[in-house]
């Protein structure tokens, strides 16, 4: 089948599920449209998370970083759980708390906490600055799939420019209802194409039996038990992607739009262990491509997935067809998480930016229509970063993440320490910023260690150990 | 602490700390190789056998442990 046709059938198939997302919108409010009204079932939430959370970083970014670090990228299955794991500590009480005042954005709760206008608009900055990074890691892996799928038919400008039109159009027509259903089709596809070419991989086809042997015999560091800086990159990754994953705007939105308590539970039960197909299975294709690809450079590395599939489709027509599905389930889980990071970056300047700051109340059918005409805006100013790559997409992820786990103490430690205060939080927040940016900048782990991780913990100590004082002093 | 979340425990947490530190492969000398098993190198499976464990722990206190109490 002609790539280019299946591609536009796909896409074919989304926008009367956003036209149906708009037609089952109950109110013009920004709850409707930015959580659904609430009203989301198990089927959808599970698939909407399962979409949102695996995005074009499991498919592009993972199997090069596979391929650079060899078996010790195994480390992206716990990181990858640690997320789940982490919502523990928070979920149960902001979904209670979400539910009777009706929260739209993760900064709902932070203004609710501590009543100070500056935190809110703090933490609203930075969750903005790691969605801007993560939308355009999403746009730029977009452009790399559709060259992939359609074989350079389609180049990757082209194909930049117009899936950011087909996400920007569903999601400003549909809100979260469009997002959620496009994320359903679209976590099916993944789903289908993963077990289809996974089934290939374990039932001995693709000789995995013999992998670590080559693999052994051609860059045998890769297989060797890491030494102890990859293994406090290993913990450390654990730390960073799981605290700041849980802190995913757009994953904590879909706490609140669960049907129910008992919808929530199920989803997170079963996400837990998602990472053991997914994140496994982006392992293992970095992993095959060791032995046949020598020496590619960091830029080269993350079209890793492209080269081992391109090898695969040789093998046979099924094959060949199963590969496109992955490619086009690839797509999809870059635009689900694409549409999803939009509609949470809309709502937290809307909501958080305007509508906190705003000196006299502004109805609820202009901040939507203001959350609308921002989707558009911010998706034509990242196209033009989008359409000049240069940093890998796996460095674009973890600045993301160290900008995002700063804002973690402050949220969780809100429901667990009553006497922490808005300043307190703030020096924490300042602090660990610094911190995570001097080693971004410096381009360096410490002892192995993301700054992220070590400027959280500064954060951390900050908040525990103010409180304590206070205590003291009270 | 003021509260904790529904009935998780620290102890919860210590549980799934300790799980994912002992993923962790700290502990093996580099030349650590073989055997292989399932197609890993023999630390590679413990590391994974031990995120399997750390999937289902953390869905029992998922299931078990939640309050649902709306």
């Amino acid at each position: 089948m002609n790539p280019v046709i299946l591609l536009l059938l796909y896409l074919c198939l989304l926008i009367p599920l956003a036209w149906l997302g708009h037609r089952c919108s109950t109110g013009r409010t920004p709850h409707d449209f930015y959580i659904a009204g609430g009203r989301v079932g198990f089927v959808v939430l599970l698939a909407t998370l399962f979409a949102t959370q695996y995005s074009g970083n499991t498919f592009m970014a993972f199997p090069g970083k596979s391929y650079r670090l060899g078996y010790a990228f195994l480390m992206s299955v716990p990181f990858m759980m640690a997320i789940v794991l982490c919502y523990l500590f928070y979920a149960p009480s902001l979904r209670r708390v979400a539910l009777r005042f009706r929260f739209v954005t993760p900064c709902d709760w932070i203004h609710h906490r501590y009543q100070s206008l500056p935190l809110t608009l703090t933490c609203a900055g930075l969750m903005t600055w790691a969605l801007l990074n993560f939308l355009l890691a999403q746009l730029m892996a977009m452009g790399h799939a559709v060259s992939g799928i359609t074989e350079g038919q389609i180049s990757y400008t082209t194909g930049v420019l117009f899936l950011a039109f087909v996400v920007v159009l569903y999601e400003s027509v549909g809100g979260m209802r469009a997002v959620a259903w496009t994320d359903t089709v679209q976590g099916i596809m993944m789903a289908v194409a993963v077990i289809f070419l996974g089934g290939w991989m374990f039932t001995g086809q693709a000789d995995l039996a013999t992998l670590p042997e080559r693999i052994l015999a051609v860059a045998p560091e890769k297989i060797q038990p890491p030494n102890w800086k990859v293994c406090a990159t290993w913990a450390s990754s654990i730390f960073i992607v799981g605290v700041g994953g849980s802190m995913y705007p757009q994953a904590i939105q879909r706490i609140y739009s669960a049907a129910s308590t008992r919808t929530l539970k199920r989803t997170l039960a079963v996400m837990v262990f998602l990472p053991l197909v997914t994140a496994l299975f982006a392992a293992i294709m970095g992993w095959m491509a060791i032995p046949e690809f020598h020496s590619l450079e960091k830029i080269e590395s993350d079209k890793v997935m492209t080269l081992v599939l391109a090898e695969i489709a040789q093998l046979g027509p099924l094959l060949n067809f199963a590969v496109l599905l992955l490619l086009l389930g690839a797509l999809a889980a870059i635009m689900s998480t694409a549409d999803s990071v939009l509609l949470s970056l809309s709502s937290i300047l809307v909501q958080d930016f305007y509508a906190k700051t705003s000196t006299r109340a502004v109805p609820e059918e202009t901040l939507l229509k203001y959350g609308k005409i921002t989707s558009w805006l911010l998706m034509a100013v990242l196209l033009i970063f989008a359409l000049q790559p240069k940093v890998t997409l796996w460095r674009l992820l973890e600045l993301k993440f160290e900008v995002l786990i700063q804002v973690a103490p402050a949220f969780v430690l809100g429901f667990y320490l009553r006497r922490l205060t808005a300043g307190t939080a703030l020096i924490g927040i300042a602090a660990g910023t610094s911190i995570a940016m001097v080693g971004f900048v410096q381009e360096t782990k410490w002892f192995g260690c993301h700054p992220g991780t070590i400027g959280c913990l500064v954060n951390l100590a900050i908040c525990l150990t103010m409180c304590r004082r206070g205590k003291r002093s009270s | 602490m003021d509260r904790l979340p529904s009935n998780f425990r620290l102890r919860h947490g210590i549980l799934l700390g300790t799980i994912l530190f002992a993923g962790v492969p700290w502990y093996w000398t580099e030349d650590t190789v073989r055997p292989f098993i399932l197609g890993l190198p023999i630390w590679a499976f413990v590391s994974l056998a031990m995120s399997v464990v750390l999937a289902a722990t953390a869905a029992w206190i998922i299931i078990r442990h939640w309050k649902d109490d709306e």
